[in-house]
């Protein structure tokens, strides 16, 4: 069924729709292409999409959506997850983890007002757009777009982590980005959570996530929408924590997305992630590529 | 004031210079007085703003509504056969603080509202600006079902194709901005804000909603790429070049203290209408006991986007001296501070 509406979001040179109708993008591109290959769709596709993707490449490894100052430059980690494990892509995935890794500007400061305690700038990950703050999501993507690409290793991810961590709220989980400010505790969202889980995951021993874990745990069971629940499944599996019926809930997820008619290439993508995850298969796709999946 | 007209207003200071009249203390109190009468005057800008009485989300709230547009002028010949785009505030629906989201019964009531008065279409859209879970949005805010039930089509304006519009105003650095092509295909847009206080802004309401309609994928989550420009510069910016047509502002419960997430919960059981938004946002910001003429945006869409001064806006509905209450405001933050009417 996932599949059928993944084909209704691709054109015939393999980029994608962010949703039915929409023009094609770059980000939706590589939603696109991480959904092909989770559900393994034919080969023929998958290299199409890849390779569509990376016409969206530009000399310095970035993929933007254009803005005359701050271009949005987070399709980048994203086409590099999503490339991940791909033996022809490698040229593009290494030009797109160079950009990440060395050119990607991030401020280390959003010069709050005296006394609002934005967190501490000294602590830097990766922003939405180049040349603005660092928030959890994009630094997050690009964590695990640089571990499935071999490059984990490096000093800018052990500044991203530590960012991720000083960025958990006290009572646990994250919210988009800030802790406390004006003296007041900001609130979890669960699939912010989920990511930042799944990016720490392997990288920080459980007693600096656990309180994290536990709030995730304690609203997964009433959520329902294909991105929050898709990342909390991802985020306890990634921390060997089991949840049941995930494919179950991965239907029930689509079939009210389609309701609303919300379903778009990413929810698909991270939908099927949850199936790949309830069929105990590779997580990541640096894995799935060395298992074979093209 | 504008920034071209505050250029304008540097050029004829440097005129006055050249001529050498403004040498003389005599000089520079005309020019004071001339700039002092010409932001009295508010450039000849005149508005009216609707206040009325809704004690609960258990009124009738589309009659409330229609009564208001009524009093305002607004009728079936403006909307008729029109394309409608509400676009309600939906920044970070939390469960159990309704004071965060715009109540979803006045989003349907409005819709109800503009259908029964003939538009063709009525949508829903919004770019929320801290998440990006569209359903669970949706269904945290209480939207969802309600949408459904009457079958009007929400946009998440998060995702949505977009067309670079040359930036006019020229308040922020930004030379263009990314602007959903949705907002271009519509007639009429409605900001439909919550009442509330801002932590960076002072207030926020219809004019500052607007940071709302343009979409995350290009300018974040978030919207940090303003935050970098400069808030104020940015929600005029927006106001200047989207020029919506109408706002209803939900303050049956609004916000209080550190909005515009973590405040209190405000009873006010008001809904104020209008067409021009400054006007609209002047009124609010009275009826919480701020003083627009302290909130930097409004201020300075003054004379320019809008009246903001009371003897420029005609009220119609409640007088504000009856209904007014006095909305919290920090001293801990900077944007509050000074601002009370």
């Amino acid at each position: 069924m996932a599949a059928r509406e993944l084909e209704r979001l691709m054109e015939g040179d393999g980029g994608f729709a962010y949703t039915e109708g929409s023009e094609v993008r770059a980000d939706a591109t590589a939603w696109g292409l991480l959904a092909l290959r989770l559900l393994q769709s034919d080969a023929a596709s998958i290299e199409r999409t890849a390779q569509k993707l990376e016409s969206w490449q530009d000399s310095s490894g970035s993929l933007v959506l254009p803005l005359d100052r701050y271009p949005a430059v987070w399709p980048s980690s994203l086409a590099l997850l999503a490339w991940s494990g791909m033996p022809g892509m490698v040229p593009a995935s290494e030009k797109a983890a160079q950009f990440l890794l060395h050119d990607n500007a991030v401020v280390r400061s959003n010069r709050p007002p005296k006394g609002s305690e934005i967190n501490d700038p000294d602590f830097s990950g990766w922003p939405w757009n180049n040349g603005t703050y660092s928030w959890v999501i994009p630094t997050s993507v690009a964590l695990l777009a640089l571990k499935s690409s071999g490059h984990e290793k490096e000093e800018r991810c052990a500044r991203a982590i530590e960012m991720l961590l000083e960025r958990q709220l006290p009572h646990g989980g994250w919210n988009y980005g800030n802790t406390i400010i004006f003296n007041t505790e900001l609130l979890p969202l669960p699939d912010t959570t989920g990511l930042a889980l799944c990016a720490l995951a392997g990288h920080v021993g459980l007693d600096k996530v656990q309180r994290s874990l536990d709030y995730l745990q304690s609203v997964l069971a009433g959520i329902s929408s294909p991105l929050a629940m898709a990342w909390g499944i991802l985020a306890l599996k990634a921390w060997g924590i089991g949840v049941t019926d995930c494919e179950a809930r991965a239907q029930r997820a689509f079939e009210k997305a389609r309701s609303y008619g919300a379903l778009n290439c990413e929810s698909l993508g991270m939908l099927a992630a949850c199936v790949q995850v309830a069929q105990n298969l590779p997580l990541t796709l640096r894995a799935a590529g060395e298992a074979g999946l093209k | 004031m504008k920034p071209g007209a505050k250029q304008e207003a540097e050029w004829t200071r440097r005129k006055f210079l050249a001529t050498g009249a403004i040498g003389t203390a005599g000089g520079l109190l005309v020019y004071a007085g001339f700039e002092r009468i010409h932001a009295l005057y508010e450039d000849g800008k005149r508005a009216d703003v609707c206040v009325a009485k809704a004690g609960d989300y258990g009124k009738p709230l589309k009659t409330i509504i229609l009564d208001g547009m009524a009093a305002l002028g607004v009728g079936a010949a403006d909307v008729s056969g029109k394309r409608i785009l509400l676009k309600p505030n939906f920044v970070e629906p939390e469960p159990n603080r309704p004071q965060i989201v715009t109540h979803p019964l006045v989003v349907h009531a409005a819709a109800e509202a503009f259908l029964s008065l003939g538009a063709a279409e009525v949508l829903v859209a919004e770019a929320a600006g801290h998440r990006r879970d569209t359903v669970l949005i949706l269904e945290t805010a209480g939207m969802a079902d309600v949408l459904r039930d009457a079958k009007i089509r929400f946009i998440d304006l998060n995702y949505v194709d977009t067309v670079a519009v040359p930036n006019t105003a020229g308040c922020s650095a930004m030379r263009t901005f990314e602007v959903p092509k949705l907002l271009r295909s519509v007639d009429w847009i409605v900001s439909m804000p919550k009442m509330k206080t801002h932590h960076w802004a002072g207030v926020t309401l219809s004019m500052k909603n607007l940071f709302g309609a343009m979409p995350g994928c290009v300018y974040g989550w978030p919207k940090n790429v303003f935050h970098h420009l400069g808030i104020d510069n940015c929600i005029l910016d927006l106001n200047a070049m989207l020029q919506p047509h109408f706002a209803i502002v939900d303050g049956i419960v609004g916000m209080e203290g550190d909005g515009p997430i973590m405040g209190d919960a405000k009873h006010a059981g008001l809904l104020v209408m209008g067409k021009n938004l400054p006007a609209v946002d002047a009124t609010c910001a009275r009826l919480m006991g701020v003083n627009p003429l302290k909130v930097p945006h409004l201020k300075q869409a003054s004379g320019w986007l809008g009246p903001i001064r009371e003897e420029h806006i005609a009220q119609r509905g409640e007088n504000i001296r009856d209904v007014a209450v006095k909305f919290a405001l920090l001293d801990k933050v900077p944007a509050q501070r000074g601002i009370r009417l």
